[in-house]
C-alpha cells in the first residue's frame, strides 16, 4: 500500500534576482513498510525534500499525497495536525529541549496529537507508561532523569528517537541522524532503525554517508535536484 | 504537562523569574496595600460617625476654614437658633432628620459620685442621625423636648461609672443639682476619630439645656441627616439658600460631618493618591519586565519551539503557550504582593486594635489586574513565537 507519493515536486528559491531549482521535479512512491534512505552530497536538495515529506515546507509546484490526502491542499493548522498524527521526525543535532529531563523530552509530542486521537494511541498504555518503555528499549531508562546537557551524543539521539516513536506515528524521518556520532553509536542508531523496519514503521533517513544508508532496503540517489534510483 | 515544563524551565532560569516577577509583585503590593489601609481607615471612620455619619450634614456659626489639613472654626456667632433647625425641618425637601444641639457644662453628679462627662442638648432625631442603640430604657422624645423636660439618656461609661453594671433607668442624675430622671442607657460605642469617649456623654433634651443649663438662645449646631447619599449636595444647597434669606448674610457654614470630623482624610487622599501612583508606575515597569523577558526567552528557545511546531503544535499552541507563562508569572508576582500587603494591613488593623480586617476587595482587585498585565505583555511575545516556520528554525541551527 503506498503511504506516500510526490508527483512533479518542484522548488524554487528567489534570492534576490537570483532563482535556484533546489528540486526539478521529483517523482517518488513509499510503499508502507519500507526503508529508504535518500543520499546525496550537500547542496544537492535531499534536506528540502525531506522538509517537503515531513510536511515542513511547501513546494513551488508538484502534488504531495500522504496517505491518499493531498497534503498541501491542507490549511497550515490541519497540517500540524497530520504531522502530530503520522510523523515523527530526529535529527542531526537532536533539538532536545535543555531545561527538561530526557523523560519530558520524550513525552513533549504527546500534547499536540488531537484529543481523540491520543486516547485511541494510549487505550492500553499511558503516555508516561511508553515513554518508560520506550527509554528502557533504547537502553537509556537510567538516564531517564538526565538533563540534555548531561547526555552524550549517542544518548541524546536514542531520547530523540524515542520521542519520534511516542505518538506511534506510521512514517519516521531522519535528516543525517548520525552526522554529530562517532562511529559505535552512528552503528547503534542504524541498528534501531533496522529494527523499527523489521517491526513495520516506514522509515525515510537523509544523509551523505553511504555506510549510513547502506542499512536501508532501497537507496535513492539525489543529485542537483533530481532524483535517481539504486 | 505545560504545568511542569512551565516549573522545569524557571528552575532553570530563577534568576529571570525573579526579575520579572518582582515588578508586579510591587505594583500589585503597593496597590492593595493602599485599597487595604484605605478601606480600612474608612471602615474605622464609618465606625466612629456611625453608619450615616457619611451622610450627616452639619450647619454651624461662623466661618469654617480649612488650615494645614485641618479644619477650624474661625470666628464664632451667636446667630443659629432653634428657628432655623424648625425651618430647616419645615422646608428644606429630601431631609430625613434633624436635630439642633447644644452643648453645656454642668457639674454631673450621684451619690456623692462626680464625674467628667459631656451633657448635649438633642433633639429625639439625634438617635437617628448618630445612629445611636439603647442597652435598656428609651431615647428622648418630642413630649421630653415640649415639656422642657428632666429627663436624661446616659452614656454606657456615665452608666457604669455612677450606677455599676445593673441597668439605671428610673434612677435620677444631677446636672448642677437638679435630678434628671434617666431614661435610657446607650449601647458602648468607642471613641470619635479625634478620641474623645462616646459613651462618657448624657444627653438631654435641647429645650431643657438651654433653658434650664445654659440659658442662652443660640445654638452650638444643627445635624441634617438627608434621605440618601445622592440627596446630600442638593440638601446642603436648599439649607444654605434658606438660612442666607433667613439671616441676610453668611454667618454660618454647612459641612459635611465626615470632613469636620475626619481631619485625617485629606492626608489619606494624598496617601492614597501617591500609592496609586507608584503601583502604576511598578505596573508598567513589571509589565514591560514581562515583556522583555518573554521576548527575550522566545529567542532564546527557538529549537524548542521548532521541534514543538515539527511535532505538531499549531501556531495557536505556541501563541497559548507564550500567553499561559506571562500570564502565570504575573499570577505569582501579583500573589506574592497581595500576600505581603494583606498581611500587614491585617498586622495594621490587629495592633491598632481596629479589628480583625482582611482586604478582600483590594486584594482581588490587585490580583486581576496582574493577571491583567500578564496577558497584555505575553501578547507580543507570543504572536512573535508563532510567527516562526519550523523549517526556517530546524534548518539554521
Amino acid at each position: 500500500m503506498t503511504l506516500i507519493e510526490l508527483k512533479g515536486i518542484r522548488k524554487v528559491y528567489r534570492q534576490g534576482e537570483l532563482e535556484v531549482e533546489v528540486l526539478k521535479g521529483i517523482d517518488l512512491k513509499v510503499e508502507r513498510g519500507e526503508f529508504v534512505s535518500i543520499i546525496g552530497p550537500s547542496g544537492s536538495g535531499k534536506s528540502t525534500l525531506l522538509y517537503i515529506l515531513g510536511c515542513l515546507d511547501r513546494p513551488t509546484q508538484g502534488k504531495y499525497y500522504f496517505n491518499g490526502t493531498d497534503v498541501f491542499s491542507l490549511k497550515d493548522e490541519e497540517l500540524s495536525k497530520l504531522r502530530a498524527k503520522h510523523i515523527g521526525f530526529v535529527f542531526q543535532s537532536f533539538y532536545l529541549i535543555p531545561y527538561l529531563n530526557a523523560f519530558d523530552n520524550v513525552l513533549v509530542p504527546v500534547e499536540y496529537l488531537p484529543k481523540g486521537e491520543k486516547k485511541k494511541r494510549f487505550k492500553e498504555e499511558s503516555p508516561e507508561e511508553r515513554a518508560r518503555e520506550l527509554l528502557k528499549r533504547l537502553n537509556i531508562a537510567e538516564r531517564a532523569n538526565f538533563k540534555p546537557s548531561e547526555l552524550s551524543g549517542g544518548q541524546k539521539q536514542r531520547v530523540a528517537i524515542a520521542r519520534a516513536l511516542i505518538n506511534k506515528p506510521e512514517l519516521i524521518l531522519a535528516d543525517e541522524p548520525t552526522g554529530q556520532l562517532d562511529s559505535a553509536s552512528s552503528k547503534a542508531v542504524m541498528e534501531i532503525f533496522k529494527e523499527l523496519h523489521r517491526e513495520g514503521k516506514t522509515l525515510i533517513v537523509v544523509t551523505h554517508d553511504p555506510e549510513v544508508a547502506s542499512f536501508a532496503q532501497r537507496v535513492i540517489e539525489i543529485r542537483d535536484g533530481e532524483i535517481r534510483e539504486r | 504537562m505545560r504545568l511542569k515544563e512551565l516549573e522545569n524551565y524557571f528552575r532553570e532560569n530563577k534568576k529571570r523569574f525573579l526579575l520579572s516577577v518582582m515588578g508586579v509583585a510591587i505594583g500589585v503590593f503597593s496597590l492593595s496595600l493602599m485599597l487595604g489601609i484605605t478601606s480600612l481607615m474608612e471602615k474605622r471612620v464609618e465606625k466612629a460617625i456611625g453608619k450615616l455619619g457619611a451622610l450627616v450634614l452639619v450647619v454651624i456659626p461662623g466661618e469654617v476654614k480649612n488650615l494645614g489639613g485641618r479644619t477650624l472654626q474661625l470666628s464664632f456667632y451667636p446667630t443659629l437658633k432653634v428657628k432655623d433647625a424648625v425651618a430647616i425641618k419645615e422646608k428644606c425637601p429630601d431631609v430625613e432628620a434633624v436635630s439642633p444641639f447644644k452643648r453645656v457644662s454642668p457639674n454631673v453628679h450621684y451619690g456623692g459620685k462626680r464625674i467628667d462627662a459631656q451633657v448635649f442638648g438633642v433633639w429625639p432625631d439625634y438617635q437617628e442621625i448618630s445612629s445611636l442603640n439603647l442597652r435598656c430604657g428609651r431615647f428622648l422624645t418630642e413630649e421630653d423636648n415640649r415639656e422642657i423636660a428632666q429627663r436624661a439618656v446616659i452614656g454606657s461609661e456615665v452608666a457604669k461609672k455612677l450606677y455599676g453594671e445593673t441597668c439605671p433607668v428610673g434612677k435620677v442624675i444631677y446636672l448642677y443639682d437638679a435630678p434628671y430622671k434617666i431614661v435610657g442607657v446607650l449601647k458602648k460605642r468607642g471613641t470619635s476619630l479625634s478620641g474623645e469617649d462616646l459613651d462618657n456623654r448624657v444627653y438631654i433634651p435641647l429645650s431643657s439645656a438651654m433653658k434650664r443649663i445654659s440659658n442662652v438662645n443660640y445654638l452650638d449646631g444643627i445635624y441634617v441627616l438627608p434621605v440618601s447619599k445622592d440627596k446630600v449636595k442638593e440638601v446642603k444647597e436648599n439649607i444654605r439658600e434658606l438660612l442666607l434669606k433667613r439671616h441676610g448674610k453668611a454667618d454660618f457654614s454647612v459641612n459635611r460631618f465626615e470632613d469636620l470630623v475626619n481631619t485625617q482624610k485629606q492626608a489619606m487622599e494624598i496617601f492614597s493618591k501617591l500609592s496609586l501612583t507608584v503601583s502604576l508606575i511598578s505596573f508598567g515597569v513589571g509589565a514591560l519586565g514581562i515583556l522583555a523577558v518573554m521576548t527575550l526567552s522566545v529567542y532564546e528557545r527557538l529549537v524548542e519551539i521548532g521541534i514543538k511546531r515539527a511535532f505538531g503544535a499549531t501556531k495557536k499552541d505556541i501563541a497559548l503557550q507564550f500567553l499561559i507563562e506571562s500570564t502565570l508569572v504575573s499570577f505569582v508576582g501579583g500573589t506574592l504582593g497581595a500576600l505581603t500587603s494583606g498581611t500587614i494591613v491585617l498586622l495594621i488593623a490587629t495592633l491598632a486594635h481596629w479589628g480583625t480586617y482582611i482586604p478582600v476587595k483590594g486584594t482581588l482587585t490587585a490580583l486581576l489586574l496582574s493577571t491583567l498585565i500578564g496577558i497584555i505583555s505575553g501578547l507580543y511575545p507570543a504572536l512573535r513565537a508563532s510567527s516562526f516556520e519550523p523549517k526556517e528554525i530546524i534548518k539554521s541551527s
